[in-house]
């Protein structure tokens, strides 16, 4: 399996130091983030170089667990005046049981029931939650080797 | 996600009965971690689906000021639903839990929308993944009496109540999402109704694995009729024994059975030396479902009587 990393998003990857692991209170006290309550919070909250900011889940066994906590932690960031223009969900695949519920089209996550795109929202308007799988990831940062995008003055 | 409960209906009752029913399973359930591991802050009910992001929509909420109260006045409320709207509804008793000094949220959860049901169980029992653990089962085992717990909430969730209209017939522990297709990443399971059960369970994983000598022969094979010709064969008692003891799994009488995995990948373990030493050879003299279908076939045409 991979190291875990944020994916490629419009060919940027975040600089190592715009990446806010939410788990860690001097990262969080760096960028100045204030959560009123950090125990459904998501992993990450990473700061691509072309100004847009990602929510990412990494670690949670379920697609469940994984979209409650990105929209919770979106709404307390929408609510410090943050910003967030991705919510994505770093995870192997749809596990048996939650293929009842989900799946993947083109790396954005939809609810059966519904036949919609899981949407989170982000003050006035909604995200589609995106999921990528690690190898996707990794195969994305080869492809990109060297060419990857990280500054928008290029 | 890790601890999850089916129950199965115990005796006639109606939908609103069973889905009642299980909030108070529930409601027991966060009784027994209340204030040693799991702090509750409030309940929910959803309808459809337990967020706005998939479309749900919250009906109610209740703090946790006080528990006995606030509980009764779910149930009372949930009575007040008709029947097509707590079919879907999804109760999520939210808090935080507490694993050697690590916080989490989490929650306590009731599944009767279907779709749910199907996906999570009747009630699922989950805690959000933190650096140290994965999720509550990881968290669970992490603890010194980790073992001694999940057999004390075992025997809580199936203590005879005759007020119930349902009875678990199974209780899973698993590291990641449960599934009948695939037991392997099982950690502990109560099954009702002792080894036959786990046998079939593993039948099933084995036919969901497309297995192709197993899926050829199994069609004309009626299941509770394999199950029970297997277990009352002294071969198999013999080697599911030995394969118990090789692969670590602990086989503890809790009105039922409550299996225990020493290590992560017992189960793992156990189901592939049962699928080898059980199941395959049970259907290796076999015919393939089409060969029965040639013997019938030959028996009509062979038959000389009067049509």
């Amino acid at each position: 399996m991979p190291r875990q990393k944020p994916p490629v998003v419009d060919d940027y990857v975040p600089e190592p130091n715009e990446i806010y692991d939410l788990d860690n209170k001097n990262q969080l006290n760096m960028a100045n983030l204030i959560f009123n309550d950090r125990l459904k919070i998501a992993d990450e909250y990473d700061h691509y170089p072309h100004c847009k900011w990602a929510v990412i889940e990494y670690k949670s066994k379920s697609l469940r667990d994984s979209v409650e906590q990105l929209e919770w932690t979106a709404k307390q960031l929408i609510a410090m005046g943050r910003e967030v223009d991705h919510a994505i969900i770093v995870a192997k695949g749809i596990d048996n049981p939650e293929r009842n519920l989900y799946r993947k089209r083109r790396n954005i996550l939809f609810y059966k029931p519904t036949k919609k795109p899981v949407t989170i929202s982000t003050g006035n308007s909604k995200i589609a939650v995106e999921i990528f799988n690690p190898y996707e990831i990794d195969r994305q940062y080869k492809k990109y080797r060297g060419t990857l995008r990280s500054w928008g003055f290029k | 996600m890790g601890i999850q409960v089916i129950f199965y209906p115990a005796r006639l009752s109606t939908p609103e009965e069973r889905a009642l029913d299980k909030v108070k399973v529930c409601v027991e359930a966060v009784k027994f971690f209340r204030n040693s591991l799991f702090y509750p802050q409030d309940i929910q009910v959803w309808l459809d689906a337990s967020s706005v992001a998939l479309g749900g929509m919250r009906l109610k909420q209740l703090s946790m000021e006080n528990f006995y109260e606030n509980t009764s006045s779910l149930l009372e409320y949930l009575k007040t639903l008709n029947i097509f709207d707590l079919s879907k509804t999804i109760i999520l008793f939210n808090g935080t839990w507490e694993f050697n000094g690590v916080s989490t949220g989490g929650y306590f959860s009731v599944q009767n929308q279907e779709d749910w049901r199907k996906t999570y169980g009747d009630i699922a029992l989950s805690a959000y993944a933190r650096n140290e653990f994965e999720d509550i089962v990881d968290a669970l085992w992490s603890l010194e009496n980790g073992k001694g717990i999940a057999i004390e909430f075992v025997k809580t969730i199936t203590r005879p109540d005759r007020s119930l209209h349902i009875k678990p017939s199974l209780m899973s522990f698993t590291n990641g999402l449960f599934s009948e297709n695939d037991p392997t990443n099982l950690r502990a399971l109560y099954l009702s109704g002792e080894r036959k059960s786990l046998l079939r369970m593993f039948y099933k994983a084995l036919l969901a694995s497309k297995d192709e000598n197993i899926v050829a022969k199994s069609k004309p094979i009626e299941t509770r009729f394999l199950i029970e010709t297997l277990m009352s064969n002294a071969i198999v008692t013999e080697r599911i024994d030995r394969r118990l003891e090789r692969d670590l799994v602990d086989e503890l009488p809790a009105r039922s059975t409550f299996y225990y995995g020493r290590k992560p990948d017992s189960f793992k373990n156990l189901f592939h030396e049962i699928s080898e030493a059980v199941l395959k050879p049970a259907f290796s003299k076999l015919p393939k479902a089409e060969i029965v279908e040639q013997k019938i076939d030959e028996g009509l045409r062979d038959y000389e009587g009067e049509w």
